[in-house]
C-alpha cells in the first residue's frame, strides 16, 4: 500500500532525553501520520461492529454494559488525569482505556451482573496507572480482568449475586431490547430462531452453547469405542458400536445443535463481543490493511488450532484404545457429521475472536518472525486442548494473555539476525 | 509490512533544470558529445573523472572513481545504473532521464567501456513517472552495438534505492553499508555522476554546479523545484538566488528520512546535495513508552530489531552499567548495529516516536570505536 509522503512539514520526533543536544533535529523529519491515538482508535473501530451484534443479540443488559463501562471509564479517566492533575495519571492515553473496557465488554458474558462490569471498568483506569500507562504492560489489563471476573470473581460471588442463568439468545423479535434473562426452557436450541409469542411472552430461548453440545457428542462418540479385548491388541468397531455412534452424532446435530447457516450469522450464545464471525472477520480486515494486524500470524494460529482441534476431536484415551490407524473408521463411518461437530467446536470457539482482537493488541505476540511463528504455534495447540477440556472457557484468549509475558523469550531465544551477518 | 514501504511515485516531476547563471565551458578539446578516445580501460576513466573533478555526487552511491580504483584490475560483474531515487520524495532520476537523458546515456557508456563490465544493468523505478524512461533507454540501446545493457524494473519499495537493497535484490548479494560495491564485484553509478560527465563530454564543463531539488513548505501551495546549484556556494546565497524564504525556517538536506537538519550560515552547497528543503520548525512529539507493536522490526529491510538495539545502547549509556559496557559493545547483539543502513524507516513508522535510527546509528558509532580501539580482543558471541 502506498504512502504519498508530500511535502515537509509533518510532525518532527523528539529525540530521548538521554540523548546529547547535538542530536536534536536528526533525521527522520517526518513521521508516519499515526500516533499511539489513531493505532487504539483503530482497534475500537474495528471492534464496534462486534459488540454492536452482541448489544442486538443479547439485549438491553448488553447495551448497558457497553455504555456504563465506557462510561465509568471515561469519567475515571478524566477525574484522574484533568480533575485530580494527579501526575502519575499523566501517562493515561483515553484511546488506550477505551481499548481496554471495549475488551472487556467483548469478554464478558451477557448473563454477568452490571454492576461487576462497570465496577471492573471504574478501576481499569487506576489499574493502568499502576503498571504505568500503555507500553508498560506485561500482560493485558482488560484481557487479565476478564477472566479473572469469570474464574475468581463470580465463582465466589454466586451466593450473593444472581449469576444462575444459562446460555440463551433473544427472541428474533426482542432484538437490542429484550432481557437476556428473561428465559424459556421449552425451545430446543437445534430448532428454528423463535419469535417471543412462541416462548409464552418470554424474551430470551435458552440455548447451550455449540461448543458443549459438540463437545459433549464428541466425548459420547469417543465413550463408545469399545474398550480393548482382555488379551490385548487393538479393537475394531461391531456394527452396533456403528450404530450407536451414528445416532449419538445425528442426535446432536439434528436436534442440539443450530442451524449452521444460522449459526454463522452469528445466531449463538457466546460472549458479548464474540458472537458474530463475519463481524470478527471484517475487523481482521480492516486492522490488516491498517497495518495494525499481521495476516499471516492470524492465519498461522487459527490454522494451527484448526489442525489442533481436528486432531484432539476424538479424546486421547478413546485414541489410545483404537490407536490411530483405527480411529480412520470412526471419521470414515460418520465423516460429515464428525467434520460439522468438529467444525461447531472450532467455530463457537473464541480463536476467530483471539486472533483478531487479541493479536492486534500491542505487545501480544513476539516481535521477530521466527519468534512469532513458534509462539503462535505453542499457543494454539495449548489453547486446542483447553478448548476440548472446557469447551466453555476461552481458551485461546486464555492462552494468549497467559503466554504474553513470555513474548520477549521467545524474542531472545529465537530471534534471528541480520541476513547481512557473514558478509 | 513486509519490510521497507512503498511510498508511490512522487507527486511532482519537473518542466527544466532551472539555472540563474550561463554554462562555461573550458574549451576542452573532448567536447565532441561522444565517449573520449582515451577511456579505454580504468585508468583512463580515472583520469577522465580526474578531469570532471567528480567526487561522490549521491548520499548513498559512493563515489564512481573510488569504486574504480578499489576494483583495480579485478574483474567487475555487473555496472548497475541506480535510477531509483534514494528517499521517497525525490525526482531526480526520473527528472534528468526526461530533461538530459544525452548526457546520461553518455556518461554511462563512459563508465561501461572504462569499468570493462561483463554486463550492465539499468534499476529503473517502475512506478516512475519516467517510464517512459524504459522506452528511451531501450530505443538508445537498439542503435548502440556496444551496450549489453539489461533494464531492471523494480517496485520502489524504500530504500530500495540504497546500493546495499539494490546488491540484494538484483544479485542477492550482501553488501554491508558504507562498504564499496566492488567488494561484491560490482559498481553502482547514480544518475547525476552520468549526467556530469556526459556534460563534460559535449560541452567541455566541469562538475562546478549540480542540480538540486528545493522543497519549501509555504502557505501558498508550493511546488518542487529542479534548480542548478553551484558546488560550494553558501546556502544563504543559493537561496537569496532563486528567492527562498529561510529566515527563521528549518533547513534539512538529503531527504526528510535520512537527510540532516543543517545551519543555513555555515552550509554550503555539495557535490553530494541532492535536494534542500525549507520548512516551519516542526513542533516536536514527546517520545513514549514502547508498545512493542513491532512496526519497527516489520519495516526493516536488514531485518534488524531497532527497539531491541534502542534499549540495548540506553543500557550501555547508563552510568550504573560501565562494567558490562566493553563486553556488550562486543557482543553479538550490539554487533547487528552495524548492519543498519539508515534509512529512518524504523523511526517514520513508529506510533510513540521513539528515535530508534538515532540510537541504533549511536551504538554502531560505539561499536565500531570499540572494535577499532582494540581490534585484536576477540568479538564475542555473548548477548
Amino acid at each position: 500500500m502506498s504512502r504519498e509522503l508530500g511535502l515537509p512539514g509533518a510532525r518532527m520526533a523528539e529525540p530521548a532525553k538521554n540523548l546529547p543536544p547535538e542530536r536534536h533535529g536528526e533525521a527522520p523529519f517526518l513521521v508516519w501520520p499515526v500516533s499511539r491515538r489513531e493505532f487504539y482508535r483503530t482497534i475500537c473501530i474495528a471492534i464496534a461492529p462486534a459488540l454492536i451484534w452482541g448489544a442486538a443479540l443479547f439485549g438491553a443488559r448488553a447495551m448497558a454494559m457497553i455504555v456504563l463501562a465506557i462510561a465509568g471509564t471515561t469519567g475515571m479517566h478524566f477525574l484522574l488525569k484533568r480533575g485530580l492533575k494527579w501526575q502519575r495519571a499523566q501517562c493515561l492515553l483515553y484511546m488506550h482505556g477505551l481499548v481496554s473496557v471495549l475488551m472487556l465488554v467483548a469478554l464478558a458474558l451477557p448473563s454477568w451482573p452490571i454492576w461487576v462490569v462497570t465496577g471492573c471498568a471504574l478501576l481499569l483506569p487506576l489499574m493502568l496507572v499502576a503498571v504505568g500507562g500503555p507500553g508498560r504492560e506485561r500482560i493485558h489489563i482488560a484481557v487479565a480482568v476478564a477472566l479473572a471476573v469469570q474464574y475468581v470473581l463470580l465463582p465466589n460471588l454466586q451466593a450473593a449475586t444472581y449469576t444462575g442463568k444459562g446460555d440463551a439468545v433473544l427472541a428474533r423479535d426482542r432484538l437490542f431490547m429484550g432481557d437476556i434473562r428473561d428465559q424459556d426452557k421449552s425451545v430446543k436450541a437445534g430448532a428454528r430462531w423463535a419469535r417471543s409469542r412462541e416462548l409464552s411472552g418470554n424474551d430470551a430461548q435458552v440455548f447451550p452453547r455449540p461448543a458443549v453440545m459438540a463437545a459433549e457428542a464428541l466425548d459420547a462418540i469417543s465413550a463408545l469405542v469399545p474398550a480393548p479385548p482382555a488379551k490385548g491388541g487393538m479393537t475394531e468397531l461391531s456394527p452396533e458400536d456403528a450404530s450407536k455412534i451414528r445416532r449419538v452424532a445425528e442426535q446432536a446435530i439434528s436436534y442440539d445443535l443450530p442451524a449452521m447457516d444460522r449459526f454463522m450469522a452469528g445466531v449463538a450464545p457466546n460472549r458479548v463481543g464474540a458472537a458474530s464471525l463475519i463481524a470478527i472477520t471484517a475487523a481482521g480486515l480492516y486492522l490488516s490493511y491498517r497495518y495494525i494486524l499481521r495476516p499471516r500470524s492470524v492465519l498461522f494460529f487459527v490454522a494451527t488450532f484448526i489442525v489442533a482441534t481436528y486432531a484432539v476431536a476424538v479424546t486421547p484415551p478413546a485414541v489410545a484404545r483404537m490407536g490411530l490407524a483405527n480411529l480412520w473408521k470412526v471419521f470414515a463411518l460418520i465423516p460429515g457429521e464428525m467434520m460439522t461437530l468438529a467444525n461447531f467446536m472450532l467455530l463457537s470457539s473464541d480463536a476467530g475472536f483471539a486472533a483478531v482482537f487479541v493479536l492486534a493488541l500491542p505487545g501480544a505476540e513476539p516481535l521477530t518472525a521466527r519468534g512469532r511463528k513458534v509462539f503462535l504455534v505453542v499457543a494454539a495447540v495449548a489453547a486446542a486442548g483447553l478448548h476440548r477440556l472446557d469447551p466453555a472457557a476461552p481458551a485461546a484468549t486464555l492462552m494468549l494473555c497467559l503466554m504474553m509475558p513470555l513474548a520477549p523469550v521467545f524474542d531472545r531465544l529465537l530471534g534471528q539476525r541480520s541476513w547481512l551477518h557473514r558478509a | 509490512m513486509v519490510g521497507g514501504l512503498v511510498f508511490g511515485s512522487p507527486a511532482w516531476m519537473p518542466e527544466r533544470i532551472e539555472e540563474t547563471f550561463e554554462k562555461k565551458g573550458d574549451g576542452s578539446e573532448t567536447a565532441e558529445g561522444k565517449v573520449a578516445e582515451e577511456v579505454k580501460d580504468r585508468t583512463g576513466l580515472v583520469a577522465l573523472l580526474r578531469k570532471v573533478r567528480l567526487p561522490r555526487t549521491s548520499q548513498l552511491t559512493p563515489a564512481v572513481i573510488d569504486q574504480v580504483r578499489d576494483a583495480g584490475e579485478k574483474p567487475v560483474l555487473s555496472l548497475v545504473y541506480n535510477g531509483l531515487p534514494t528517499q521517497p520524495e525525490f525526482a531526480l532520476p526520473g527528472a534528468l532521464v526526461r530533461l538530459a537523458m544525452e548526457e546520461v546515456h553518455l556518461g554511462l557508456m563512459t563508465i561501461q567501456r572504462g569499468v570493462m563490465a561483463r554486463r550492465t544493468i539499468l534499476a529503473l523505478d517502475r512506478h516512475d513517472f519516467a517510464v517512459g524512461a524504459y522506452r528511451k533507454w531501450r530505443k538508445i540501446f537498439r542503435k548502440e552495438s556496444e551496450a549489453r545493457a539489461g533494464v531492471r524494473m523494480l517496485l520502489n519499495r524504500y530504500p530500495q534505492g540504497d546500493p546495499t537493497m539494490l546488491a540484494k535484490k538484483l544479485f542477492g548479494a550482501k553488501l554491508l553499508p558504507g562498504n564499496l560495491p566492488t567488494r561484491v564485484g560490482r559498481v553502482i553509478v547514480d544518475p547525476v555522476s552520468c549526467w556530469a560527465i556526459g556534460r563534460y563530454l559535449r560541452t567541455g564543463q566541469v562538475f562546478t554546479e549540480r542540480p538540486v531539488q528545493v522543497f519549501v513548505q509555504a502557505e501558498e501551495h508550493t511546488e518542487p523545484r529542479l534548480v542548478m546549484g553551484h558546488i560550494g556556494e553558501r546556502l544563504t546565497e543559493f537561496c537569496k538566488r532563486y528567492k527562498v524564504e529561510v529566515e527563521g525556517k528549518q533547513v534539512i538536506i538529503n531527504g526528510m528520512l535520512a537527510g540532516k537538519q543543517v545551519d543555513i550560515e555555515g552550509t554550503r552547497i555539495e557535490a553530494a546535495t541532492e535536494s534542500i528543503a525549507i520548512r516551519e520548525p516542526a513542533e516536536p512529539e514527546k517520545a513514549a513508552a514502547c508498545l512493542s507493536c513491532g512496526w519497527c522490526v516489520d519495516v526493516c529491510l536488514t531485518r534488524l530489531t531497532p527497539v531491541h538495539l534502542m534499549q540495548l545502547v540506553e543500557y550501555i549509556d547508563a552510568d550504573r552499567n560501565m562494567a558490562e559496557v566493553p563486553g556488550l559493545l562486543r557482543g553479538k547483539a550490539a554487533r547487528e548495529s552495524l548492519y543498519c543502513i539508515g534509512c529512518g524507516l524504523c523511526t517514520y513508522v513508529c506510533p510513540t516516536r521513539l528515535p530508534l535510527m538515532a540510537q541504533t546509528l549511536h551504538l554502531r558509532n560505539r561499536v565500531t570505536t570499540a572494535l577499532q580501539s582494540d581490534p585484536a580482543g576477540e568479538e564475542s558471541d555473548e548477548p
